[in-house]
């Protein structure tokens, strides 16, 4: 059996002078890191380049880590990757433009479902379903888009969100809510556009 | 939950049926990069705190900055009231104690 990683005494190692810590630390954070950076990564970020910018910004900033009971390393990691991924959301201005023809057919299926103009959702479309939660949440602000992401498709509590985040709960459920409905919004926009452009 | 809500929670379910891809190694001296770079470029909180609010953060100080500026005249040339005739003219009666 594998030992347990500890943390704490590889972090008052590498405060103490051993740089040899550093990469067991990238180590063990890594997928934490890649896994969030990968449910955020702006459209036109090198996800390797995030994840350096996450690795760059923990080791600046460890010396102001404090060890609280009952929250560890890792929410703080969390914290950080979330919000330096929402920077490069914000960096990010343009949104692409959608439009109906440019989806596939079984995208079309789906925004089709979404609109309740199937009654039943379409199976094993999972990649066509991706594609069109990727496209629609693309045209959110980056701070909605990350609302959905953790919510919706990482199942995170609010509570949880709002620790990653720094927003009150009911702030979450807020954008949550208006998120949603700028997604349905969108969703009823490109439909109306399959009319213009047919 | 409206419809819409529900049909967009089926489909990001179906979306995460999609099989996770495999999270690969780090490329060579990633820690040596990462250490060598995180020491190099100091920290500097008041820059990422204004990269992270933006321009927002400048609009937001701009609008209290005029806020502030037009209370700040509008208390200078605020039309004074001067004190009552009558409670002049009694006060100037008074006897000196």
């Amino acid at each position: 059996m594998q030992d347990a990683f500890d943390v704490q005494a590889c972090i008052s190692a590498f405060l103490s002078g051993d740089a040899s810590k550093a990469a067991s630390l990238i180590s063990h954070l890594h997928p934490l890191v890649r896994k969030l950076v990968r449910n955020h990564l702006p459209r036109r970020e090198s996800e390797e380049d995030l994840i350096q910018e996450v690795f760059i910004k923990i080791f600046q900033r460890m010396d102001s880590y404090e060890a609280r009971p009952g929250t560890p390393f890792e929410h703080w990691v969390s914290r950080l990757t979330v919000r330096t991924c929402l920077d490069a959301l914000r960096a990010e201005r343009a949104r692409p433009e959608v439009r109906f023809s440019d989806l596939s057919e079984g995208e079309t299926v789906w925004i089709e479902f979404l609109m309740s103009r199937q009654p039943e959702a379409p199976a094993h479309q999972a990649a066509d379903a991706k594609a069109i939660v990727t496209l629609l949440l693309s045209q959110l602000s980056p701070p909605d888009r990350l609302v959905i992401t953790l919510l919706d498709l990482e199942q995170r509590s609010t509570q949880e969100i709002s620790q990653m985040t720094g927003w009150t709960r009911a702030m979450v459920k807020m954008r949550a809510m208006r998120a949603r409905a700028k997604l349905r919004n969108t969703a009823r926009r490109l439909m109306k556009n399959e009319f213009t452009e047919s | 939950m409206t419809e819409f809500e529900q049909r967009w929670k089926v489909t990001m379910a179906r979306a995460a049926e999609l099989p996770k891809t495999p999270i690969p190694d780090l490329p060579p001296y990633f820690a040596a990069r990462v250490l060598a770079r995180s020491r190099e470029m100091k920290s500097d909180v008041w820059m990422d705190l204004l990269a992270s609010l933006g321009l927002r953060a400048l609009g937001v100080a701009g609008c209290i900055c005029v806020l502030s500026g037009s209370l700040a005249l509008a208390q200078m040339y605020e039309f004074r009231m001067d004190r009552p005739i009558i409670e002049q003219s009694f006060t100037r009666e008074l006897p000196w104690p």
